[in-house]
C-alpha cells in the first residue's frame, strides 16, 4: 500500500534527503544527503527501513496531511511535533490516519529534524539518490501546495517504537589530523583545541562558520595546491577564521585544513544551534578509527535498540475513555 | 620540517580517519598532473573491494578506504603501487578532444589580458590555439580546471568581494581556465561565456568531461553562443583520440 501528505505550509528550507552519494567525488559532486547521518539512521532504523528518503527541515518545520493512513517517524532536532494537536513522542514510530494533519513546530534546540514517512518519500533520484543539493539543482525543495508521494510500506505495522535519544550535547568534537595538519604551527594546534569557538550565523548545508578573536592564518601565507575536500574538514581560509564543512561542501579547494572532524561527530557539529559554544580535541588517527567503527557498529544496532512506547497513565489526559476502548488496565504484556 | 623538493614525490598522507591522499608534486605541473591522472586511472581499474573511491585532483589522488576492511594492508598495497612505476615520468595520451565554442566578451578580458601583459586579440588567439587539458574536476559538479596556459598567464585572483558569473562563463586566474558548472561567485576573472553546460542531470553524460579530456575553445560570436544554449552541450563537438 502506498500512501501522500499533503504539505499545507512548511520553512523555507524543508528538502528531501538519503545517504547522498558515493563514487561521484572525481565528478565534482560531494557527499551531500542528511546533514545529521546519526538522525537520519535513527529514522531509518525506527521505521525499519534502511535507505528511504526523508523530509530534512531546517530550523522551521511545517504541517503536513496525511492523505492515506502511515506511518511517521521524526529525529534530530527538537522540534515540537503535534498530531491533530496532541503532543506526540519525537524520535518515535507512530500510526498517522487519514486527514490527521502533523505540526511540526521550529526547532527548539538544534537545526535538522527528519520526518520519515512509511514507505519513504517517492521524489526524482539522481544517480541513486533522492538528495536534495541546491547548488547542483539536485533533488527536491519542497514548498507549500505540494502533495508528497510515498512508497509501498513493507512494515505498515512496525509503530509504537521509540529509540533513546544519542544525540548527546557534551565534551569536545573529536578531531585527527588531515594532510595539512602538520602546516600549523604546534602552537596553532593546542591553540585549537584551547579555543571556545562560537556556531556563527554564516552557515548552511555546506558548511558553518567557527567564530573566535583568534587567527588560525598560516604564517607566512604559504599557498597550497588545490586538493580534495571532504565533509569533515575545518578549513581555515586566508584571513584564518575556520570553517567546518558539512554534506554539500565543495570537493576541492585550496585553504589548508588544520583537522577533520570525526564522522561520527559531525551530526554534534551540523547540529549546533547559532551561539553555541563548541569545542575541539586531536584524537590519534588509530583511536578515531577505533570510535568510528564503535559508532557503526552502534549505528548497525538501531533497529533493534527500538523498543516499546510505554504510556505513562499520568500523561494520558483522556485516561478514561483510553480505559474503556482498550478494556483493560492489566495489559497481557505487564 | 616540510622538505620541498621532488625527491619526496610521491608521498602518502591520512586525510581523516578513512581516507589518504597520495601526493605527485608541491605544485601543480603537468607531470605531477599527469601522474596523478594516471595513478587514478590504474587504481580504478583494479576495482579494489577494500577501495570504495578515488578521485585526482591537480597534482594528488584521494583515495577513501573501507573502515570495514583491513586498513594497514590496504595502506600498504597503495604504497606498493606507488612506487611500483614511474608515474611523474609517464607521458600523456589524450584520450578525447571537446572544440567548444566561446564568445571572448566577458567584463574582465581587458583586465586579465593586461595582467599578463598581452593585447585582448592576442589573449584570444593565445587561448583559442592552446592545447588545454582537464586538469581535474572539482568544486561543484561537473566543473573543469583547465591548464595550462603559459606562464605570463600566472595571474591572481581578485582580492575582496567576488562577482557572481554565469553558468557556462570562461574564467582565468594562476594559468587556468573554469568553466562554471553554474552561477556562482568567483575570484577568478570572467573573460568569455560559453553556452557549455559542464554538468546537466537530465543528459544521458550528467558530467560533460572526465579527467584527462583533452579542450580547443573555437571563437564564436554573442549571438551565435546564445543560440547554442538549445543544443545540450552548448554546440561542442567531442572526438574521440586513437
Amino acid at each position: 500500500m502506498t500512501s501522500s501528505f499533503y504539505v499545507e505550509h512548511c520553512g523555507p528550507a524543508v528538502t528531501v534527503q538519503d545517504a547522498g552519494w558515493r563514487g561521484t567525488l572525481a565528478s565534482g559532486l560531494s557527499r551531500g544527503g542528511a546533514a545529521d547521518t546519526l538522525a537520519l539512521a535513527q529514522v531509518w532504523a525506527l521505521l525499519g527501513q534502511e535507505g528511504s528518503a526523508v523530509l530534512e527541515l531546517a530550523g522551521l518545520g511545517g504541517r503536513f496531511e496525511a492523505l492515506s493512513a502511515t506511518r511517521i517517524a521524526f529525529a534530530g532536532a527538537n522540534m515540537d511535533l503535534r498530531l491533530d494537536g496532541e503532543a506526540l513522542l519525537d524520535h518515535a514510530v507512530h500510526r498517522v490516519e487519514v486527514g490527521q494533519v502533523l505540526d511540526i513546530g521550529a526547532a527548539r534546540a538544534g537545526t535538522y529534524g527528519y520526518l520519515g514517512v512509511g514507505g519513504g518519500l517517492e521524489t526524482p533520484r539522481f544517480l541513486g539518490s533522492a538528495s536534495t543539493h541546491r547548488g547542483a539543482g539536485l533533488g527536491q525543495v519542497i514548498e507549500a501546495g505540494q502533495t508528497l508521494a510515498c512508497g509501498a510500506d513493507a512494515t505498515p505495522d512496525r509503530v509504537g517504537l521509540k529509540l533513546p535519544q544519542m544525540n548527546a550535547k557534551s565534551g569536545a568534537i573529536r578531531m585527527v589530523p588531515t594532510a595539512h595538519t602538520l602546516l600549523f604551527s604546534k602552537d596553532q594546534r593546542e591553540a585549537f583545541e584551547r579555543t571556545a569557538f562560537t556556531r556563527g550565523a554564516r552557515g548552511n548545508r555546506q558548511g558553518i562558520a567557527l567564530e573566535t578573536d583568534v587567527s588560525f592564518a598560516l604564517k607566512g601565507g604559504q599557498s597550497i595546491p588545490s586538493e580534495t575536500v571532504i565533509p569533515g574538514d575545518i578549513q581555515v581560509p586566508g584571513q584564518g577564521a575556520p570553517f567546518a564543512l558539512l554534506a554539500d561542501s565543495q570537493t576541492t579547494g585550496g585553504y589548508p585544513r588544520i583537522a577533520a572532524i570525526l564522522p561520527c561527530d559531525l551530526p554534534r557539529v551540523a547540529q549546533a544551534d547559532v551561539g553555541e559554544t563548541l569545542r575541539f580535541s586531536f584524537v590519534s588517527r588509530e583511536e578515531g578509527i577505533a570510535f568510528e567503527r564503535a559508532d557503526r557498529k552502534a549505528r548497525a544496532a538501531l533497529v533493534k535498540a527500538c523498543t516499546p512506547i510505554l504510556r505513562n497513565p499520568a500523561d494520558i489526559n483522556d485516561l478514561l475513555s483510553y480505559q474503556l476502548i482498550s478494556g483493560a488496565i492489566s495489559g497481557e504484556n505487564e | 620540517m616540510i622538505v620541498h623538493t621532488q625527491e619526496r614525490f610521491p608521498e602518502l598522507r591520512f586525510v581523516g580517519v578513512d581516507g589518504v591522499l597520495v601526493r605527485f608534486g608541491a605544485d601543480v605541473t603537468e607531470q605531477a598532473n599527469v601522474a596523478a591522472f594516471s595513478f587514478h586511472q590504474h587504481i580504478d581499474s583494479l576495482r579494489l573491494q577494500s577501495i570504495l573511491e578515488s578521485a585526482p585532483s591537480l597534482s594528488a589522488v584521494f583515495l577513501r578506504l573501507d573502515l570495514a576492511g583491513d586498513l594497514d594492508a590496504t595502506v600498504q598495497l597503495i604504497e606498493a603501487e606507488m612506487r611500483a612505476k614511474d608515474w611523474l615520468g609517464l607521458p600523456f595520451k589524450p584520450g578525447r578532444r571537446w572544440t567548444i565554442p566561446c564568445s571572448f566578451d566577458g567584463p574582465q578580458l581587458s583586465e586579465a589580458a593586461g595582467l599578463a601583459g598581452v593585447s585582448e586579440a592576442s589573449t584570444i588567439a593565445q587561448i583559442t590555439d592552446s592545447r588545454l587539458r582537464v586538469l581535474t574536476l572539482g568544486f561543484a559538479p561537473g566543473q573543469p580546471y583547465l591548464g595550462s596556459l603559459e606562464p605570463h598567464w600566472n595571474i591572481p585572483r581578485m582580492g575582496g568581494v567576488a562577482p557572481k558569473v554565469p553558468a557556462g562563463a570562461l574564467v582565468v586566474a594562476v594559468r587556468q581556465l573554469i568553466i562554471f558548472s553554474f552561477e556562482a561567485p568567483t575570484g577568478w576573472r570572467h573573460i568569455g561565456q560559453t553556452a557549455f553546460r559542464c554538468f546537466d542531470k537530465n543528459r544521458t553524460t550528467p558530467f560533460a568531461f572526465e579527467a584527462g579530456d583533452v579542450v580547443r575553445f573555437a571563437q564564436a560570436s554573442a549571438g551565435e553562443i546564445e543560440d547554442l544554449r538549445r543544443d545540450t552541450f552548448g554546440g561542442a563537438r567531442l572526438e574521440t583520440l586513437t
